[in-house]
């Protein structure tokens, strides 16, 4: 199958990687590993033409490890626009790189558990991606991955700074570890302030739903490490899931205050957003996700009759702009793509009933 | 003129005052670099103060401002500054863009800038030091002496926060590690 023709399938399909656990609070754990290749100048202060030398040389030694059996290999700038914005929507590629023109690539398995980015910031950004929390297994397939690659590349790296990355927030391990959480209940408790401020405090980022700057709406939060240099990876990774771990429980103990003390105005909420959702005829992304936010709260506590989580996941990730676009030619102005996305929606949603 | 400013113990100096004591007669000498003179307010060409003033001008600045703003000091510029700035044979960005753009040109940028790295990592990782896998980490002694070095400052981490069941298991790790 081409290359093309993968990535076409690939862009049909529910995600392998986003389905959520812990009644939903939990969607994915996300860790990346930057790198750079030693004795050659950062992404930044590369010429076009280095860029270009540099990109094809890095996606044929990737292919050793990162198969193309397995493996999508694709050179950005040799797909369409909306087929970049759909990757970013699956969080394969971050919107910076979708949004450069020069020549960069990307490497992702067919399952989208594992996916690189070639010349985004630092000239490799390798990342595992694993449904629920799962840091530890995430941080040991990076690892595994980063091993085989450095049989054949010299990253550049000294023992004093570690991996030497282009922006000094990542130098040292180069690891960034993120957790995809739902945070409905806390929200709703006036506690999630508090929570998040405490966070802050040990050195953890909060961030929406596609990373920096992004806006965290309906509640789905980017929890990561800050700080790359002066602890191990391990260390790291434990010390984020030590954090997820109180996050969930103290959510858990939300929901149940909520469900014991405000139940009426609880299954209102979650009733409301399931009329809307069931009923609408034109939604847009903004007003989907606020309300999915009220109806994986009613399916996780029972209050809505879902039988099928996989199609919260689904509705999550497929009805966003561009897989809507790819999916329907005529869905390239707004209006289209509120009236199919209202569609689709309700018909998943009736489907997941039981 | 490789003489480096006595105010901030930094920069090269770029004006030398001397002047005799009226009452010992001894002869006293001052450098100072651009940057602290421009700090001072002082206008050293036309009208210079004695050199007890600019010191008792300089410590009751650093009283003012207790903490020296380094990224300050550095986006100061004026000609000199610029001509003694650093700048990166390699990659061409000089320390000034560094700060600007908060991103490096090349990997040898690390050890030009070492000096003036030093202080920013402290502050975004609160560390110098990686501590962490590198590439053919196969030299089994350094992996142990990396470990221990992890387990200590993991243990100081978990006594701060009070995880005092964690603390226990660390320690018993590096009781292991010992033996």
């Amino acid at each position: 199958m081409s290359a093309d023709l993968r990535l076409q399938t690939l862009l049909n399909s529910d995600s392998h990687c986003l389905h959520s656990q812990k009644q939903g609070i939990v969607i994915s754990s996300r860790v990346r590993l930057a790198r750079n290749v030693a004795d050659q100048p950062f992404r930044r202060s590369l010429e076009r033409e280095q860029q270009e030398t540099l990109t094809q040389s890095l996606l044929h030694t990737c292919a050793k490890v990162l198969k193309p059996e397995d493996h999508i290999h694709l050179q950005l700038d040799a797909i369409s626009d909306i087929q970049r914005k759909a990757l970013v929507e699956r969080f394969m590629v971050s919107p910076e790189l979708a949004a450069s023109r020069r020549s960069e690539a990307v490497i992702i398995a067919d399952d989208e558990h594992c996916s690189a980015m070639i010349n985004e910031e630092d000239h490799m950004r390798l990342q595992v991606l694993k449904s629920g929390l799962d840091l530890g297994a995430a941080l040991q397939e990076a690892q595994n991955v980063d091993r085989q690659l450095e049989t054949y590349i010299n990253w550049a790296y000294s023992s004093t700074f570690g991996y030497m990355t282009s922006c000094p927030t990542n130098t040292g391990t180069g690891l960034r570890a993120s957790v995809m959480l739902h945070l409905p209940a806390l929200a709703e408790t006036k506690e999630l302030r508090n929570a998040l401020r405490a966070i802050g405090k040990l050195h953890l980022a909060v961030r929406g739903l596609h990373g920096e700057g992004s806006e965290a709406t309906g509640h789905f939060y980017q929890i990561s490490n800050q700080r790359t240099l002066g602890s191990s990876e391990e260390d790291i990774v434990e010390r984020l899931e030590y954090v997820i771990r109180d996050l969930v429980e103290y959510e858990q103990l939300a929901r149940e205050s909520l469900l014991d003390k405000k139940r009426i105005e609880f299954e209102d909420k979650a009733f409301r957003a399931w009329g809307i959702l069931t009923h609408a005829r034109r939604l847009t992304n903004h007003e989907l996700i606020e309300h999915m936010s009220w109806v994986r709260l009613g399916a996780a506590t029972g209050i809505l009759p879902i039988r099928d989580w996989s199609v919260l996941d689904r509705i999550f990730i497929r009805t966003q702009s561009a897989h809507l676009q790819l999916q329907h030619q005529d869905a390239d102005n707004g209006n289209e793509r509120k009236k199919l996305r209202a569609e689709l929606v309700r018909t998943w949603l009736l489907g997941a009933v039981r | 003129m490789s003489s480096i400013c006595q105010i901030c113990l930094k920069n090269p100096a770029t004006a030398h005052l001397s002047e005799i004591n009226e009452q010992s007669g001894e002869m006293q000498e001052l450098h100072i670099c651009n940057s602290c003179a421009a700090k001072l307010h002082l206008d050293l060409p036309n009208n210079p103060p004695s050199i007890a003033d600019i010191l008792s001008m300089a410590q009751a600045d650093a009283q003012d401002e207790p903490e020296v703003d380094v990224e300050l000091d550095i986006s100061f510029s004026s000609e000199d500054a610029e001509e003694e700035s650093l700048h990166c044979p390699d990659c061409g960005i000089s320390f000034e863009q560094f700060s600007k753009n908060n991103r490096f040109g090349c990997a040898n940028d690390y050890e030009i800038f070492k000096d003036q790295l030093e202080q920013l990592f402290d502050e975004l990782h609160g560390a110098k030091q990686h501590i962490g896998r590198g590439p053919n980490n196969s030299d089994q002694h350094a992996q142990l002496l990396a470990n221990r070095i992890r387990l200590e400052k993991r243990l100081q981490d978990v006594i701060a926060e009070e995880r005092f069941e964690e603390a226990a298991r660390i320690r018993d790790q590096l009781k292991e590690l010992d033996e």
